[in-house]
């Protein structure tokens, strides 16, 4: 009995350090304390002539005296390189911390970069089995990464923040929408898609910030032809995508009252449908947009709420969404890149058609698609019903 | 051979004592005889009176302190020195018939026969009547020395439920468990054990419930025991247990009678100690050392509640400190950047290692909880206050250990403590280190191992023949009503399977 169970523990420690000991190297040797490592939460991507500038953007607490009252810290510093891998090492060659990047959470690549073609600098983030690869990726807009970080990282608002807080509040506009290394991944693999990611735009103090520093705002997506960034402006194609996607979770759209005053509608649910049907060797795509507003905002005092002007309101809802999206499509037929997503569709409603006829030429494909947007707008919140002041008094009639 | 199984040992006679004694029928019960082997301690009365007319001889022996003199003067001398019958008595012979038929107002009497038996009854505090003449000996049960009143518990605290505790005194416990248990099939069996100190033990289960063999393993483990004295609970403890080299406890000890006879109605043996307030319950699996007796009378919901953060601490007392290391020195990427931030931050200017800080706490901590408990209860509440302020503060602002491994090293003490079975919280204390020492070495592999290892050990035990793991294990699966949840009485209609008793229903 006592050679048996004897037995089993060896037979138990045998099997554990089989498993234990697959890459021993990293399990025994892999010992790290934190304080040594460097949190590295932003990273700037940007092409240089003989290779790759990288951009670090690093996190930290320092405290005085055993952890009472840490001070939030941030710090810039650049490597180069002729590869990503090789600039990321040349970081040990200076850092007083071993850089690790398991906290990256954004990605920012320089426009000239993102011309230059994407894979060779993603390969790296996505190869390496330190990094997330839910990190979100983006494009900076007529500048480079570097120039983003240097102008934006400031001793109390650290770009980190500021992208944070950005991707966060997104939902408010719905202009853009973040997109994962691992989505990119999974669009730059699939030979029919077209990969769209959001863009980052440098904005100057008279753009809304107060003190003297620049901001950053993003809007819009960057619309690339494979792995190369297409030169267009795309900014106002934010939305439209969002909605093809349907990715919209709040917006607000101004309408018009009768009189002509402005009226602010707040997105509140919106999705979106897909319907592919073959009409005479003709492939043609519905898309159905159903949308939820409420009335926020009423610029004069007369009185909307009749069913007739709330009709009204809608209908003008819905043709402005249409054009969003309408935009977008033409677009994307014109450019015949499929950043919508049109194969996905198509490919679920007719694989087999799909795999046989459409796949191999569906860049043309795209361009001759008929779409047909119908867009169900419905006003069903108005928040406060009552009338707007003054409206008794004929104020506006 | 390293490991020797206790079925090879020879088994003796439970009571060595009896065999240091001359041989009871070559013997002759007079006076001289039994203050031979008495000795001459000079707590041991001995005196020759006189009765009846006749001024016939009889010897009296008790011990000064065991025996009640009182009852002595009042039930034994007084009838024999003033009643008729005994005044008129004519010889010895006729005093022995007059004792036999009762003339001594005393119920409790025994005719002795074995020399033996009159000085283990001279010793428990009886006093012998010896008629010399006749090689005749009766005792009488005077036992009277100081006994300790029936107090609260002093480890077993609760609001809801009865306050009293057993006391030092098996008699005493015995009455105890009879007013809360008025059953006749309640069976209370009487050992000696110790060669020296000849102490008392009692068997008590309830017959028709109780599983018989675990009783007579029980009985045969009792009856194996070879040992001079029986002066601290660990001597019957060890020996009845299945796993000696296991530190996880095998036995419940109580001073409780409610969680004693609580115990015994559900099938379980009791066993009495003589001299100790403190009882054992088996055979008991890993279910009953997460149980308080408090869970059974509060709300079933609150209690539910209470009895799975149990669970949750227990793990958390085990695998915190280990869990931390891992992550802390191998995983850092599984900690939130914030919270890691926070911890980078603390812990800078620390010039140890993760796993150093955390040992050298967890020794320090150890070293107060043994202080405070061996010192007096004023000076160790000092202790108690001069640790959390050396190990606290003074060692935080030392840069000696960061203050995230005092939390984890505090919050880790801290869900021991809730652990309602001592023993059960220092196996935990123990396994401990091993989680620790693996952890520091290979991170969660080294967690994982260790918990497999645990597992291991936990799943090979055996506690009278029911695997330890009851009732997450087996058959006993079926009745989780009990265990991480405590649900409402009426769910609990059948008594637990593991304990294979007789009467399997709680409830018709």
């Amino acid at each position: 009995m006592k050679i048996q169970t004897s037995k089993k523990i060896i037979l138990l420690l045998l099997t554990s350090s089989l498993l234990i000991l697959t890459g021993c190297k990293v399990a025994f040797f892999g010992r790290t304390e934190m304080e040594r490592n460097e949190f590295i939460r932003v990273v700037g991507i940007d092409k240089i002539d003989e290779g790759v500038k990288i951009t670090i953007v690093t996190e930290d607490f320092s405290s005085q005296k055993g952890g009472t009252n840490p001070q939030k810290k941030s710090n810039v510093k650049t490597a180069e390189g002729k590869t990503v891998f090789e600039a990321i090492r040349n970081f040990w060659s200076f850092v007083d911390k071993k850089p690790f990047f398991g906290r990256v959470e954004y990605l920012l690549i320089g426009e000239e970069a993102a011309m230059d073609g994407l894979l060779k600098y993603i390969d790296f983030f996505c190869r390496d089995s330190e990094i997330r690869l839910n990190l979100k990726v983006f494009i900076v807009s007529e500048a480079n990464a570097q120039e983003v970080i240097a102008k934006t990282n400031e001793e109390n608002s650290f770009i980190y923040d500021k992208l944070r807080g950005i991707t966060e509040n997104q939902w408010g506009n719905s202009t853009f929408q973040k997109v994962d290394l691992i989505e990119t991944m999974y669009i730059l693999d699939c030979e029919y898609l077209a990969l769209y990611l959001p863009c980052i735009h440098l904005i100057s103090p008279k753009d809304g910030v107060l003190n003297n520093s620049q901001s950053i705002m993003v809007k819009g997506f960057a619309i690339f032809d494979g792995d190369k960034l297409v030169l267009d402006k795309h900014e106002e194609l934010g939305r439209g995508i969002n909605w093809l996607k349907s990715n919209i979770q709040s917006g607000v759209i101004v309408v018009k009252s009768p009189k002509g005053a402005n009226v602010s509608l707040e997105i509140i649910d919106s999705n979106t449908k897909y319907e592919a049907k073959i009409i005479e060797d003709k492939l043609i795509i519905t898309v159905k947009v159903q949308i939820q507003s409420s009335i926020n905002e009423i610029n004069s005092s007369e009185d909307i709420f009749t069913a007739d002007t709330i009709k009204n309101l809608e209908r003008q809802q819905g043709d402005i969404v249409k054009n969003e999206i309408t935009k977008v499509i033409k677009y994307a037929q014109k450019k015949k890149l499929d950043f919508i997503g049109a194969a996905d569709v198509v490919l679920h409603k007719f694989p087999i058609l799909f795999e046989d006829l459409y796949k191999d030429q569906w860049e043309e494909i795209l361009s001759d698609i008929k779409f047909d947007v119908i867009v169900y707008p419905n006003i069903i919140k108005t928040y406060d019903i009552r009338e707007p002041n003054r409206s008794k008094i004929g104020e506006g009639k | 051979m390293i490991f020797r199984r206790n079925g090879n040992k020879k088994i003796k006679h439970n009571n060595i004592f009896y065999d240091e004694l001359p041989d009871s029928i070559d013997a002759k019960l007079n006076t001289q005889t039994i203050k031979s082997l008495l000795g001459d301690g000079s707590d041991v009365e001995c005196k020759t009176i006189f009765i009846g007319d006749n001024r016939l001889p009889i010897t009296i022996i008790f011990i000064d302190g065991l025996a009640d003199q009182q009852l002595i003067s009042d039930f034994i001398l007084k009838p024999l020195m003033e009643d008729k019958q005994f005044k008129e008595a004519k010889n010895i012979k006729k005093v022995i018939e007059l004792v036999e038929d009762g003339y001594v107002y005393f119920s409790s009497q025994e005719k002795r026969l074995n020399i033996k038996d009159v000085i283990l009854d001279i010793l428990s505090g009886n006093t012998a009547l010896i008629f010399d003449i006749e090689n005749t000996v009766f005792t009488f049960d005077t036992k009277g020395f100081e006994k300790r009143a029936i107090s609260e518990p002093t480890g077993e605290n609760i609001i809801k439920g009865a306050k009293d505790s057993f006391v030092e005194n098996l008699r005493t416990n015995t009455a105890t468990i009879r007013k809360k248990l008025k059953t006749h099939k309640l069976m209370i069996k009487d050992f000696t054990i110790g060669k020296e100190s000849n102490t008392k033990i009692a068997i008590v289960y309830i017959k028709g419930i109780g599983n018989e063999n675990i009783v007579k393993i029980l009985k045969e483990r009792l009856d194996n025991i070879n040992i001079d004295g029986v002066l601290t609970t660990g001597v019957i403890e060890e020996n009845i247990i299945d796993n000696k080299y296991s530190v996880f406890p095998q036995v419940i000890y109580t001073e409780r009678p409610d969680k004693f006879c609580a115990n015994v109605i559900e099938g379980r043996i009791g066993l009495i100690i003589d001299g100790f307030p403190i009882t054992y319950i088996v055979p008991v699996t890993i279910g009953s050392f997460l149980q308080a007796p408090e869970d059974y009378a509060y709300n079933y919901f609150v209690s539910s509640v209470i009895r799975f953060l149990r669970f949750f601490l227990m793990f958390t007392t085990l695998l915190l400190p280990g869990f931390y290391i891992s992550i802390a020195t191998f995983h850092h990427e599984m900690i939130p950047t914030q919270l890691a931030l926070a911890i980078t931050a603390s812990k800078e200017g620390v010039p140890f290692p993760t796993f150093v800080e955390v040992i050298f706490l967890q020794i320090a901590f150890e070293i107060l909880t043994e202080a405070g408990l061996r010192l007096p209860q004023n000076i160790g509440q000092v202790v108690s206050i001069v640790g959390a302020v050396v190990i606290g503060q003074a060692a935080v602002e030392a840069n000696l250990v960061s203050p995230v491994v005092l939390i984890i090293v505090a919050v880790t003490a801290i869900s021991n403590f809730t652990m309602p079975n001592q023993d059960f919280s220092n196996a935990l204390r123990v396994w401990r280190i091993l989680f620790v020492l693996l952890s520091s070495i290979i991170g969660l592999f080294g967690l994982s191992l260790a918990s497999i290892i645990l597992l291991h050990h936990l799943s090979n035990m055996e506690v009278y023949g029911i695997p330890y793991l009851v009732p997450f294990v087996g058959e006993e699966g079926k009745q989780l009503q009990d265990s991480i949840f405590r649900l409402p009485f009426s769910t609990l209609y059948k008594r637990p399977i593991g304990l294979k008793t007789i009467n399997k229903k709680r409830q018709d």
